[in-house]
């Protein structure tokens, strides 16, 4: 339990927050850059801002308002130009810092637009997405976590949004006792009255877990019943990525799999599942698969009810019953629940270092760190013992267009 | 927990941080105190148990 006051301060993520200001030191994914391709803008909402991210004429990327100062029209409606989107209500035209440059209808010799600004910021390509940073100059680096950079490697997203704040998501990933009930015994008794008697490795039950801070985040760790203290599991375990990924391993070697919690204000969260496989020496990717794979991951079935026969699902099920902005002011914490506090502790510290004017956690500025940053998550997960594709058909992956290709090339090629 | 155990500051102010959680018969209050950085784990105590000393050598 904790009080109000500091609930809040640890899930409010709009602008001037605190908790705002801290999440405004990262860089956060906004757009898959196939979703370009087809048109020139996508609309964004991101830590409580709306925006519109687009393509100019010279193939120029830009993150700007979304909102027209001269009368609010949006920008998303806008007509790209040489340099820069164009308004369709007036012809208002701004570059990609925000500047107005051209105000078509104003006399000629008029200096109005030098004083017309909105916001805009900077924005990255890597691995096939587009990244934005919201905070302030100069901006760190856009990490080049491994499942971002790696190559040669085959890419997909799965995404939803969710009606919840990005904490209570986060907060899951710190509390690996969840899955011996929600992903194991749950599962398995969904899968009962479907009429289908299942045991699954997830239920098998924890030892004990552990969490260590380290220079991106917090490793998590567990150890199951029969397992000896050299299991990857205890030995390596996974990151929770600070502020807001979660790296999972894979039950042989790479495969990267990361779970982006993406805030885009207090009560939603756009939750992204992005993949990366990595085929063994010499095999060719299939042309198909060249380009990341965007699908949607649905998870309410026709009547409103959560789907909760796969596993993203039975963590989204519990997710938004909790609430839009969970209640900890009332909420029975226990001993499994140390993770917990130690992230929301963790937020708390990192708040306050940027208050004090310091670099937050995580925070890259030296490209000699950055050239690729591996990882560190296990190779021999228990919870994917079954295979892979008995695993990838049970998490949301099963979703994904191109799942089928990506089983079969798997099972030929096995995974490197 | 209203006051900070390290420096006497307010503990309810909405950048400190005081999470109860429960373990056995124990309630625990993991802190972090914004005005020092201090943190710690305060428990309330049900019984006292105290170990008996070994006995040194001789007498
Ligand atoms: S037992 Fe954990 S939320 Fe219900
Ligand atoms: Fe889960
Ligand atoms: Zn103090």
């Amino acid at each position: 339990m904790m009080s109000q006051s500091q609930n809040e301060t640890l899930t409010r993520v709009g602008p001037g927050t605190p908790l705002g200001n801290l999440l405004r030191r990262y860089w956060y994914p906004v757009a898959a850059e196939v979703e370009l391709e087809k048109r020139w803008t996508k609309r964004v909402r991101l830590l409580g801002e709306d925006l519109v991210l687009y393509r100019d004429r010279s193939g120029n990327l830009g993150l700007i308002a979304e909102r027209c100062p001269h009368r609010g029209a949006s920008m998303a409606y806008g007509i790209p130009e040489e340099n820069g989107l164009r308004c369709p209500y007036h012809g208002w035209c701004f570059d990609a810092s925000g500047q107005c440059i051209d105000q078509p209808n104003e006399p000629a010799d008029s200096t109005f637009k030098h004083r017309v600004r909105i916001s805009g910021y900077r924005v990255q390509k890597l691995g096939g997405l587009i990244f934005a940073y919201l905070g302030p100059e100069p901006a760190p680096l856009l990490p080049r976590y491994d499942a971002f950079a790696v190559e040669p490697a085959i890419r997909v997203m799965g995404q939803a949004v969710l009606p919840v704040n990005f904490l209570q998501i986060m907060e899951n990933s710190l509390d690996p006792v969840h899955t011996e009930w929600l992903h194991g015994h749950y599962h398995e008794f969904i899968q009962q009255e479907l009429g289908r008697e299942t045991k699954v490795a997830f239920s098998r039950h924890h030892v004990k877990i552990a969490f260590d801070p380290f220079a991106y985040g917090i490793i998590k760790r567990r150890l199951l019943e029969g397992q000896s203290e050299d299991s990857d599991d205890w030995r390596v375990g996974h990151p929770v990525v600070f502020p807001y990924i979660l790296a999972v391993g894979s039950g042989g070697l790479g495969t990267y799999a990361f779970q982006m919690r993406i805030p885009i204000d207090d009560t939603h969260t756009w939750h992204v599942w992005y993949n990366a496989y990595v085929p063994g020496p010499g095999v060719e990717i299939p042309e198909k698969l060249q380009k990341l794979c965007v699908y949607d991951v649905p998870w309410q079935d026709e009547h409103g009810e959560f789907i909760t026969d796969y596993i993203d699902g039975q963590d989204i099920m519990c997710w938004v019953t909790q609430g839009a902005i969970a209640d900890r002011t009332d909420e029975r914490l226990g001993t499994t629940d140390k993770g917990i506090i130690l992230f929301r502790k963790m937020l708390m510290e990192q708040i306050q270092r940027v208050e004090q004017g310091l670099d937050p956690l995580g925070v890259i500025r030296d490209p000699a760190q950055n050239e690729l940053i591996s990882l560190p998550v296990e190779r021999k997960k228990h919870h994917f013992s079954e295979g892979f594709e008995s695993v990838t058909m049970r998490f949301q992956t099963r979703y994904c267009p191109v799942v089928r290709d990506l089983i079969d090339l798997f099972r030929t090629v096995g995974v490197k | 927990m209203r006051f900070c155990p390290h420096c006497g500051a307010r503990m309810d102010v909405p950048q400190s941080l005081v999470v109860e959680y429960w373990q056995a018969e124990l309630a625990l209050f993991l802190c972090y105190c914004s005005a020092c950085q201090w943190q710690g784990e305060i428990v309330n105590q049900v019984r006292v148990v105290v170990s008996e000393l070994e006995e040194e050598g001789e007498s």
